[in-house]
């Protein structure tokens, strides 16, 4: 009876054609932007780097001989190192070396900076890793729990913990955190750090206190950004049909809202890796444990220039990196590539 | 009043179906939110019985608790809500059940189909994974059958499809074939087509219908659209503010209401369908749930009530129906006050009838041609459009989604800009202005109503800065005559000129929309564009709007264009009506005549497919 079924059967929505796959290649353009500039950021760090840190009242000279060395002696060790060439000969000379992925030279200690930041790194990597597991593991589930039950006591006492840990500073979670276990229950080391090679318990509790330091405001953090972004994807329509069809609570947690909801949180993480990079200084510090953040610390004490440089460069590389990952990450998971166009 | 006892008396279930067991018994159900709206009770007391394979509606406006009734009955409710009473699913107590039976019953023995087929879907999610997911639990039937059962052939394409990526239409097809997955006993319906185009809504409701007729489930068929549940529903229960008014057979409550508050829904659609010289709204609008009067709430908009209203009237028994009020009327004016009302005080239209010897051009479109550019795509959304609207008349523009109704609208008022052809503006080419200058003209001429006032005016804004604000943007007057105007232009509307004090946030839809026909009057415009101006609003209120409208364009000889999906309103409110489809103009001509004789096959589509209370009415 019906003569005109045009707008509904056999003909798609006026705008399906385009909105598919426009969301999902506008981003991966946006990607792609980001992955040409990436070289041009890292010049731009290495030109800071090296311009702010040459302003510096610090005289290498003075720091590799000591108080006592009298002015001739520091000119001629300023001339033998290359150190009274004009700045621009002496960026280029950096530029050049780092394009080799030579770091320099301490002028105080024996190794080269590329041995001294071989041996940090891999110290930081291993805390790094274990905070981001930490504090994704945790705030996963807390953010999770305090969702599904928004408003009542369990998500209270989650959310003004979560508010205490991002609010709290690190160093002073960082000592109380050593007075309790290390001092008070003895069950940790109160710092430093024991390689895997002298057994596992050894290097994993000489680690596992740092890590938890680090990851705390991290996880605080991350567990607030979870618990707004699931309950919000909760309260959805979708939630309501799903589970009138019958479908199991968790089934429709697991299978649909995660999915969903996640990612925000995503998106967020690679900026909060950088922010537990600077985390790592203090914690380092705190622990005693000879890492990226330490190397650092003394360099800058030493008035060791090249150290201070190489470490600068080495975290603007890993910050770069790791948005570069998260990026590609969220370009993998948006299942929804129609979101990013309509917003 | 344990549960047991309530469920083991029978003798309170009406209808014919009555021998059997009810499938669902609602008995005394309170539902509250103590958090929101403290000890009102946003459901109170209410019953419903549905039997086997029955089809019973829930009517009544927004705000009125039919769709929590909905949810209710499914056991949907959010976890703050209150609830006392008993809701039986084959007599067992859904209340009662632990969450494995619930799951049981959940999709195999109640399934419900919502009204926003776009949120009611998952947007990250293939149909198809959606659907199969809800197979997986124990259906008969795989996907596929169950796209085909709704009417969706290309079943792979749309299987594989995110629901974005489907029209309205084939959204709402999906959510049905969700719900009948698992062979259902009770199908919840909330409002399944209420965010459809006519033509569609009447397809979907005949697949419901014929699916009810073929697999034989019971259907609760909550709505607003009196026509609708007039062809669907065998029974039919009127709510009002969380409380059942009346109920019964639906041929006896929409043929002879007896509760003033049916009579009045049903007189607001009728007059609109049967296009009385002036409408029949109810006074007032629902108040929200803090505002509920006590004893009657219907008392502060029903003409008929008295001191005695002031304590609650039970529903009772009397002939066929069950019924709370104390001065019902009676049973043998069998809808007495169509007449009354046709007294016609001072017929508004009728003074600016058609054949106006100085009838000059407020504005006019000349071949018109508009095309949108994607990314690398072209879409015509008008090809080649000419239209006029004259002082003083109203035209009519209507078509469904997507036929270019609301581009020309915005063509006309400079906001769109043609590839091709002009629009003219009191003899002016607005397109040949420079951009400033075409806005400056255009904004003191013309005005727009939206379609849903609650989002296109500012909620944190008081009324009067609404209303003062294009004023203020141009220019006009100085402080004390802009208060003036508020005033004035307020008291026109039918609102207190007090009202410019109280926040925006604070009003009722109908309420707002008044506010937002005085903001597009203060300007002192010729011409008034209106896009869907009522669809957001329930009947009763459509009515006052629509006679305001009406009243309005009288007094101020305006150009008015009219925007809507709705043939009863374009019918009410027009006098020259224009059918649009993919962008062209398919017909147009005098109102009257389009609707008596449409010539061409699509506007015959489009008024055989909108639902009519009269084939209730001739029933009997």
């Amino acid at each position: 009876m019906v003569t005109s079924t045009a707008t509904d059967l056999g003909l798609p929505a006026p705008s399906s054609p385009r909105s598919r796959p426009g969301g999902r290649r506008r981003y991966a353009r946006l990607v792609g932007r980001r992955l040409l500039l990436a070289p041009l950021i890292l010049l731009g760090v290495s030109f800071t780097v090296f311009v702010v840190i040459d302003l510096s009242p610090n005289d290498p000279a003075r720091a590799a001989l000591g108080v006592f060395a009298d002015a001739e002696q520091r000119e001629r060790f300023a001339a033998e190192n290359g150190l009274d060439d004009p700045l621009p000969v002496r960026y280029a000379r950096f530029l050049a070396d780092l394009v080799q992925l030579r770091l320099g030279e301490s002028v105080i200690r024996p190794e080269s900076v590329n041995d001294l930041i071989g041996m940090a790194l891999p110290i930081t990597v291993q805390l790094m890793v274990m905070a981001t597991v930490i504090a994704v593991a945790s705030s996963l589930v807390l953010g999770i729990v305090a969702a599904w039950f928004e408003g009542r006591p369990v998500d209270r006492v989650v959310s003004v913990v979560a508010a205490f840990f991002q609010a709290a500073p690190q160093f002073w979670i960082g000592l109380m955190f050593v007075q309790l276990f290390a001092v008070g229950l003895g069950v940790l080391p109160a710092g430093g750090y024991s390689p895997l090679s002298t057994g596992f318990s050894y290097w994993f509790s000489s680690l596992i206190g740092p890590a938890i330091v680090l990851a705390l405001p991290f996880a605080a953090a991350m567990t607030r950004v979870i618990r707004a972004s699931v309950a919000d994807e909760l309260a959805k329509d979708y939630v309501r049909t799903a589970i009138g069809a019958g479908l199991s609570t968790g089934t429709v947690l697991v299978g649909s809202v995660l999915r969903n909801a996640l990612i925000t949180p995503i998106t967020v993480v690679g900026v909060y890796i950088g922010a537990m990079m600077s985390g790592a200084i203090l914690v380092e510090t705190v622990f005693n444990i000879p890492g990226m953040g330490t190397l650092l610390v003394t360099g800058v004490r030493q008035g060791d220039l090249g150290i201070v440089r190489g470490v600068a460069i080495v975290g603007a590389v890993s910050f770069v990196v790791v948005n570069v990952i998260v990026d590609l990450l969220y370009l993998v998971l948006n299942p929804r590539g129609a979101e990013v166009t309509r917003s | 009043m344990t549960p047991t006892t309530t469920t083991t008396v029978p003798a309170g279930s009406p209808g014919p179906g009555a021998a059997e067991a009810p499938l669902l018994e609602v008995r005394d159900l309170r539902v509250g939110f103590p958090k929101r709206y403290g000890d009102v009770a946003v459901l109170d007391g209410v019953d419903l019985t549905i039997g086997v394979g029955e089809a019973v509606a829930v009517v009544g406006e927004s705000g009125c608790g039919k769709s929590l009734l909905g949810m209710a009955a499914a056991h949907l409710l959010p976890p703050t809500a209150h609830v006392s009473g008993t809701v039986a699913f084959r007599g067992r107590d859904v209340r009662a059940m632990s969450r494995r039976e619930l799951r049981r019953i959940r999709g195999a023995g109640i399934a419900v189909i919502f009204q926003d087929a776009m949120t009611s879907l998952n947007p990250g999610m293939t149909v198809g994974a959606q659907l199969r997911q809800v197979c997986r639990l124990g259906s008969s039937t795989s996907p596929e059958e169950l796209l085909a059962a709704v009417g969706l052939e290309q079943s792979e394409r749309i299987l594989r499809a995110k629901p974005y990526q489907l029209s309205g239409g084939q959204r709402q097809r999906v959510l049905i074939s969700i719900a009948l997955a698992r062979d259902p006993a009770l199908v919840i319906a909330d409002e399944p087509t209420t965010a459809l185009d006519v033509t569609v809504q009447r397809q979907v409701v005949e697949l419901l219908q014929g699916l009810q007729a073929s697999r034989g489930f019971a259907l609760m068929f909550v709505s607003h659209d009196l026509g609708l549940v007039s062809e669907v529903a065998s029974h039919t229960t009127v709510m009002y503010a969380g409380q059942v008014v009346e109920s019964g057979p639906t041929a006896e409550i929409l043929g002879r209401p007896r509760h003033p508050y049916t009579a009045g829904l049903l007189n607001a659609s009728l007059s609109l369908e049967e296009r009385w010289p002036l409408l029949a709204p109810i006074s007032g609008h629902v108040r929200p749930p803090t505002g509920f009067v006590s004893g009657c709430r219907f008392r502060d908009r029903c003409a008929r009530a008295d001191d005695t209203c002031a304590t609650r009237p039970d529903l009772v028994h009397a002939d066929g129906r069950r019924l709370a009020c104390f001065h019902p009327l009676a049973a043998t004016d069998a809808l007495a006050t169509r007449p009354v009302v046709v007294a016609e005080p001072d017929p508004p239209s009728a003074g600016v009838q058609v054949d106006d010897a100085g009838r000059n051009v407020v504005v006019e479109a000349r071949d018109v041609v508009v095309d949108y550019h994607g990314h690398g795509t072209t879409t015509r959304a008008l090809a080649g459009v000419t239209l006029a609207v004259h002082a003083g008349e109203s035209v009519g523009l209507i078509g469904e989604s997507g036929s270019g109704k609301t581009t020309l609208a915005r063509s006309l008022l400079g906001l769109v800009e043609p590839s091709s052809g002009e629009v003219r503006h009191r003899d002016t080419d607005i397109y040949r202005l420079p951009r400033m200058a075409r806005f400056r003209t255009l904004a003191r001429d013309a005005a727009m109503v939206f379609q849903d006032p609650r989002s296109s005016l500012n909620s944190r804004l008081s009324v009067g800065a609404v209303v003062r604000d294009p004023l203020v943007v141009l220019g006009i007057g100085d402080r004390r005559s802009r208060d003036a105007t508020v005033r004035e232009v307020l008291e026109s509307v039918g609102l207190p000129a007090t009202m410019a004090e109280r926040p925006v946030r604070a009003l009722s839809g109908g309420q707002l929309q008044r506010v937002a026909l005085a903001r597009a009057l203060a300007v002192e415009p010729s011409l008034i564009v209106a896009d869907e101006p009522t669809s957001a609003l329930d009947v009763s209120v459509q009515a006052q709007i629509l006679n305001l409208l009406q009243g309005i364009r009288a007094q101020r000889h305006l150009a008015l264009l009219v925007v809507s999906h709705d043939m009863r309103v374009i019918r009410f409110a027009t006098d020259h009506t224009v059918v649009m489809l993919n962008g062209e103009i398919v017909e147009q001509g005098p109102t009257e005549r389009i609707y008596e004789d449409p010539q061409h096959p699509y506007t015959q589509a489009l008024l055989a497919a909108a639902p009519s209370l009269h084939a209730a009415g001739d029933d009997q």
